[in-house]
């Protein structure tokens, strides 16, 4: 997972990125000076849970990603099984998508099957 | 010429009010048909005294209106090109100024923010920059209601006086950024130091008195707890238009001005363009202002709740002013958008783009309101 987040760190557009768990528990963080651990974590569990529960209540089904966009930085949320992966980036392009997809799909094969504690 | 049809198309059926008898009707008609004439004939001046002199005679006219909209429009846009050559070719401070202005007036808030950062790149130790700068943080702050945006207008004012403490135009938006959000004692000494360098001004020292009045005694400002109350509710206590001198800084659509009605007339029309299945608009305080589509209950639900979680996310991550949210799953693509004094949603299959739906929601918004806004116009 240390790898996962390593790799996104490399590319220039990524601020910081993070693994928590559907309880709002930071499993692994990477994030740049001035970046809130605990305050990034907090908000991405507050919008998870709004999302999801918003969406249950509307009767659809579960959103597999999340993207917040503002002038200066995007906040992405993917769900990748048991763990959500956070990336905070300054800017948006294709490539970035493509990057964050890649790294949630590896999560996805670790997420199910490995305990929190095994990670 | 598809633009000029649109919008007086746009304006037909309410232009209508006062002029109900038979004679008075044909009379609008011509008048109406000849602007439009002119402005299809390029002629624009002889369109602008055309669609005055009408308006006069019938002030409830939307397509007179939308004559004169147009015409003034054309023409700050040509001015614009026109400025963006002279500053291709030289670094001009008055080109810069009057540039940002025209963008400002046509609400084109981006364009100003990345003029102003090249003005102030070029001229750092100009004052002037400075103001124009805030200028702009400003325009956004009441556009959007964002208190970084104030935050930014009240430093780079703080720094326009620095460098130069006699620059009253500083003194005059820190006090109308004060008087905004309810802080009356920060506005008055903004205003005494306004008056001090504009004596004569007698509308700033009536507007200090009145200001002073409305204090009362209570001392205590906290100017960040008031910007906080204010992008929570969505709404600033006092009306900028109050405040004398130019109305550049009108807070836009105050009060839910996008009309339910007017939305979801759009939606229909738009929506149904763009592929989008539900639409919602969000007030401020999280309540449901409009909704269009099927399953209306559920969806607006849905939206309030991302609405308030996403607004609590960008405050507190510092990204400066939210552009879109952005959720997507096997129920298609969610996209929601801050407008003004509310935020809008859509609901889209996910082979619509995120990009298109965002341009329908701009859309249905700036239908919804663009009629409103004639209406209260006209009102």
């Amino acid at each position: 997972m240390e790898e996962i987040l390593n790799r996104l760190g490399s590319e220039a557009w990524v601020q910081g990125s993070m693994i928590v768990s559907d309880e709002g528990m930071v499993v692994l963080e990477k994030l740049s000076t001035g970046l809130d651990r605990d305050a990034v974590a907090a908000l991405a569990t507050d919008l998870v849970t709004e999302a999801a529960d918003g969406l249950k209540e509307a009767g659809m089904a579960p959103f597999a990603r999340i993207v917040l966009s503002a002038t200066s930085g995007e906040l992405v949320v993917v769900g990748c099984g048991s763990v959500y992966l956070v990336v905070i980036a300054s800017a948006g392009s294709e490539a970035f998508y493509i990057e964050i997809d890649s790294a949630a799909q590896q999560l996805r094969r670790l997420a199910p099957t490995a305990s929190l504690r095994e990670i | 010429m598809n633009f000029i049809k649109r919008i007086f198309r746009a304006g037909r059926g309410r232009s209508g009010g006062d002029d109900s008898a038979p004679h008075r009707t044909r009379e609008l008609a011509t008048v109406t048909a000849e602007a439009e004439r002119l402005v299809a004939a390029g002629r624009h001046e002889e369109a602008m005294h055309v669609a005055q002199a009408g308006l006069k005679k019938f002030p409830t006219a939307g397509r007179l209106r939308g004559v004169i909209h147009y015409v003034r429009r054309a023409a700050a846009n040509k001015r614009l090109v026109q400025l963006k050559q002279i500053l291709d070719e030289r670094k001009d401070e008055r080109a810069y100024r009057e540039l940002i202005a025209l963008h400002l007036e046509l609400r084109n808030r981006e364009a100003a923010q990345e003029v102003s950062t090249r003005y102030l790149e070029e001229f750092p130790d100009q004052a002037e920059a400075h103001v124009h700068r805030a200028e702009v943080h400003v325009a956004r702050y009441f556009g959007e209601l964002f208190a970084r945006d104030a935050w930014s207008a009240i430093e780079t004012l703080q720094r326009a006086l620095q460098l130069n403490p006699e620059t009253n135009r500083a003194h005059s938006l820190l006090a109308l950024l004060y008087f905004a959000i309810g802080a009356p004692r920060h506005c008055a000494n903004q205003l005494a130091e306004a008056l001090r360098l504009d004596p004569g001004n007698t509308a700033i020292g009536e507007f200090r008195a009145r200001v002073l009045e409305a204090a009362g005694p209570d001392g205590e400002e906290d100017i960040e707890h008031l910007l906080d109350y204010a992008e929570d509710r969505h709404e600033i206590p006092n009306d900028p238009r109050l405040f004398p001198g130019g109305r550049r800084f009108a807070l836009e659509n105050r009060g839910g001005a996008l009309s339910p009605k007017l939305f979801a007339a759009a939606a229909a029309g738009i929506g149904k363009r763009l592929r989008i299945e539900q639409l919602a608009a969000i007030g401020s305080g999280a309540r449901p202002l409009a909704v269009a589509g099927e399953n209306k209950e559920n969806f607006v639900r849905l939206a309030c709740r991302l609405d308030a979680a996403s607004r609590r996310a960008g405050r507190h991550m510092n990204f400066g002013t939210m552009r879109r949210f952005m959720l997507e799953g096997k129920f298609g693509r969610i996209v929601l958008v801050p407008a003004g004094n509310c935020a809008v949603a859509a609901r889209a299959p996910r082979s619509v783009s995120t990009e298109r739906v965002a341009e329908g929601l701009e859309m249905v918004v700036t239908a919804s309101r663009s009629s409103q806004a004639d209406l209260e116009e006209d009102a």
